[in-house]
């Protein structure tokens, strides 16, 4: 696609930003190796050829602070962000549509108006604090769970066993949590208000005028319906989620993708933020994907051309 | 319901990936793993506390490396941390986090000992590889560009940094009346009495005996006249009011009079159809509330300024930039609230000034972003829903990046690159994250509308492409992108704290955001008594962004009508 590219043309020009503005007055040897090794003299449509051949060869270059290859140091982290974000994604989707409906449902009530306000309310929450707050709360008053990681730190996730399970469980509820009500307000508002605008059309009225009862209307004739806005505002968004996620990795120390990010423009490392722009990229090409299809199920009149 | 063919196929497809980019990765996180090695040393009875050092650490000569024992657990609290190096005989650090910098290669290992409130103690041991220093350092000297003749110019190079280690020596070198002058520090100053250009060299060395050099240009001339000091304000306002004149004379040619009664008609139609606009506006419960809690704020900014005493043994620095204090009223400081309410944080600035002080910064900031971000995706918008054609696909391509790529990762990078992290440059990075919604929005709109009869009428009598987008469909999208602008603030509030709060917020002001990670970086999250010191600023923060979104929601509702039903 058009818009990957544009990525990679982003991006390989960062280091040569940063690192090239030198004097030539004073050479030093060490510093010229770096940069052979790095290749930043090179001129930058070479950078570039090297970079997308590299990248479709599935060599992602060598982190310059660890000096490991990317998908080396990076491996793990995608794997504890994938947990995180499809945990809190799972539970964010079906609180979110159950609470729009409910709000629908009992629309200018005083059920609604709460559920609207909390989920604005959570909507304008910065996440980070959010999660600071749930820290606050569980971690130093009312020590419930253990303060960040993904699991108490020195043991391995393999061999699998039901203790480490257990332990894994445990740190990873307050970042989920945080990142579940931290998102769940946008659905909920989206899925209460398709659904109220699908209530007030005509086939609901006659639906109720079969005599349906209000749970099979609700089911069967307004729900499929409400639920297209949701699977394509759920793709677009996942650049925000990741966002988000980011932000609570580096709250609770959860050694993901964002932790990584964020500890890697610390270090000017970019390699690996290159290859973070890359897998964001792939992450909200393939969301918008999925949207795609899941559209094509949910809707007949959307067909695949 | 039958799937496609096809559409089958594509799902098998995806998920022989994702079943193998998982496999991929478990295998790669028993091989990470493998490598991570713990040690724990000491006998434990039951109460004992458990030590934990952190992994074993690998770091360059010269780096400040931080070590955290904050994971330790025990039953009953611990209430002492013990660090002790075996670097050039046995040294010893207090305290849950402890910095060290070790100097010389080698390896190292450092012990840990926690002891709870029962005297019971246990230890653990890491290995600290400590590998030489060979990537040189970068230098960056910070100098102002040109400076006038008997001021005192600062040398600031304590941005420059080391990969890993840490600068031991900074040294300033100019040629000044013929003679070298060199200068030792990281930020040192100057007196310049002669004009001149002058080069100032930079040279820092880092732990390993690196060192990197870099110059930057230094101008001194004579005092600046009041021309040469206000020939920018002089040139916007002549363009503003040149302009402003040459639609009144155009106006006076056309019309022969100033104002004609279908203006006076339009006028009141306007103001007719706000008046209406406001009353179905404040008779929703959603947009009064975010107009009290708007209005509260922007009562807060008026008084910090007025009436708030400022803290006397703050060393913070200044809230605001200095244009927009001057707007304010007069200063006269009666209200002493220092240290009274929440306390102060450990360098004694007080929580409560700070937030309320921060209030201004997070407001400017919104408001500006947001004008930016609105009006580039307006003009984007515009022209691309207007010409459409080739060049409506490439501004749709480059909004689908900026749709795309994680925002918070964007500005982040964005302003990392940029590295000059104050106000504006902090406002820039906001807005340019932030356009490709409303640039959207503005487009389906504009497409819709420049089918309608009016636009071709206007065609068929001979206007401008210019004439129809400012006259016609300029203002039927305005509504439209006001609720959103609103809406906006709030997200360019919340964008702010977090960019601050990442430590690539504005250096040169206090908001939100930096109390925030001022709070944060000094552990108050786990004390449970310092807890206000979030909670406050972070409550601001959520209430303004409700207050903008609550008003943003209410104007959508109004503005567009058939949402108004619900």
């Amino acid at each position: 696609m058009i818009l990957n590219f544009a990525l990679f043309r982003i991006m390989p020009s960062d280091p040569a930003i940063l690192m090239t503005p030198r004097d030539p007055n004073t050479p030093e040897a060490a510093y010229w190796r770096n940069v052979e090794r790095m290749g930043l003299n090179d001129s930058w449509y070479v950078q570039l050829w090297e970079y997308f051949t590299m990248t479709f060869s599935g060599d992602w270059g060598t982190s310059y602070r660890y000096d490991r290859p990317v998908i080396q140091v990076l491996g793990n982290s995608i794997a504890w962000t994938c947990l995180l974000l499809g945990t809190s994604s799972i539970l964010t989707f079906i609180s979110g549509i159950m609470l729009g409906k409910i709000a629908a449902m009992r629309r200018g009530k005083v059920t609604d108006v709460s559920i609207t306000g909390f989920g604005l309310f959570f909507y304008g929450m910065p996440i980070f604090w959010f999660g600071l707050v749930l820290m606050v709360m569980f971690v130093s008053i009312w020590p419930l769970f253990p303060p960040g990681g993904y699991m108490t730190s020195g043991e391995t996730p393999f061999p699998l066993t039901w203790h480490k399970l257990k332990d894994i469980a445990s740190h990873l509820i307050l970042p989920c949590a945080t990142l579940t009500i931290g998102s769940v307000a946008g659905i909920v508002l989206i899925m209460r208000n398709s659904l109220v605008d699908v209530l007030t059309e005509d086939y609901i009225v006659t639906a109720y005028a079969k005599g349906l009862t209000e749970r099979q209307v609700l089911r069967r004739h307004a729900t499929p319906n409400a639920r297209l806005p949701i699977v394509t505002t759920i793709a677009m968004d996942t650049a925000f989620i990741l966002g988000g996620a980011f932000q609570v990795e580096y709250i609770f120390s959860y050694r993901g993708l964002g932790w990584e990010t964020i500890f890697a423009i610390d270090q000017q490392d970019f390699p690996i933020l290159q290859f973070i722009f890359f897998i964001g990229g792939v992450a909200v090409v393939i969301a918008n994907l999925l949207a795609d299809l899941v559209l094509v199920k949910l809707d007949p009149r959307v067909t695949i051309t | 319901m039958v799937l496609d063919p096809r559409f089958r196929k594509s799902i098998m497809t995806l998920a022989i990936v994702v079943i193998l980019l998982s496999l991929l990765l478990a295998a790669n996180s028993q091989v990470g793993y493998s490598s991570l090695i713990m040690r724990a040393q000491g006998t434990q009875g039951p109460t004992d506390p458990v030590a934990n050092a952190g992994g074993n650490k690998s770091v360059i000569a010269g780096a400040n490396v931080m070590f955290n024992g904050s994971s330790s657990t025990d039953d009953v609290g611990i209430t002492n941390f013990t660090w002790t190096f075996y670097d050039n005989g046995l040294k010893a650090l207090y305290g849950a986090i402890a910095y060290y910098i070790f100097w010389s290669p080698g390896n190292y290992s450092v012990t840990l000992n926690v002891t709870d409130a029962d005297e019971n103690w246990d230890t653990d041991t890491i290995t600290v590889t400590v590998r030489p220093d060979t990537f040189p350092p970068l230098s960056v000297p910070r100098v102002p560009k040109d400076a006038q003749v008997g001021t005192l110019v600062t040398l600031n190079g304590s941005t420059s940094r080391d990969v890993g280690g840490s600068i031991v020596n900074y040294t300033w070198n100019f040629t000044y009346d013929k003679e070298q002058v060199r200068l030792y520090g990281p930020v040192v100053t100057f007196w310049f009495n002669e004009t001149g250009k002058y080069k100032v060299w930079l040279t820092v060395t880092d732990g390993g005996g690196n060192s990197d050099t870099k110059y930057v240009n230094l101008t001194i001339s004579k005092p600046v006249t009041w021309l040469g000091k206000h020939y920018i304000s002089l040139l916007f306002w002549t363009i503003f009011l040149g302009l402003v004149s040459w639609f009144v004379v155009r106006k006076y040619l056309r019309d022969k009079t100033l104002i004609t009664k279908t203006d006076i008609d339009k006028f009141r139609l306007t103001a007719k159809r706000g008046r209406r606009v406001w009353k179905l506006f404040i008779a929703t419960w959603m947009g009064r509330v975010g107009m009290v809690i708007i209005i509260f704020f922007l009562l807060l900014v008026l008084l910090s300024h007025t009436v708030l005493k400022e803290n006397p043994k703050s060393n913070d620095i200044r809230c605001a930039p200095e244009w927009w204090v001057k707007l304010l009223p007069a200063r006269n400081q009666t209200v002493n609230l220092t240290g009274k309410i929440f306390g102060t944080d450990q360098v004694g600035r007080d929580v409560l000034i700070r937030t309320i002080h921060g209030t201004q910064a997070s407001l400017i900031i919104g408001f500006t972003a947001m004008a930016l971000s609105m009006g580039l995706g307006t003009l984007v918008g515009l022209a691309s829903g207007y010409w459409g054609g080739w060049r409506d696909e490439v501004i749709m391509r480059i909004n689908d990046v900026f749709l795309s790529i994680p925002w918070l990762v964007l500005m982040i990078v964005i302003a990392a690159i940029w590295g000059r992290q104050n106000l504006s440059s902090v406002i820039v990075v906001i807005g340019v994250t932030g356009w490709s919604t409303t640039a959207r929005i503005v487009r389906a709109q504009v497409l819709s509308l420049k089918t309608r009869t009016f636009v071709e009428r206007s065609k068929a009598v001979g206007a401008g492409e210019w004439h129809i987008m400012a006259t016609h469909i300029f203002p039927n999208v305005v509504p439209l992108i006001f609720a959103n602008a609103i809406l906006t603030i709030a997200i360019s509030i919340l964008s702010e704290s977090t960019l601050s709060f990442l430590g690539l917020g504005p250096q040169d002001v206090t908001t939100w955001g930096r109390v925030l990670e001022d709070a944060y970086n000094q552990g108050v999250a786990l004390v449970p008594a310092q807890s206000l010191f979030l909670i406050v600023p972070g409550l601001c923060i959520v209430f303004v962004v409700l207050g903008f979104t609550f008003i943003g929601y209410a104007m959508d509702e109004v503005l567009n009508p058939k949402l108004r039903r619900r």
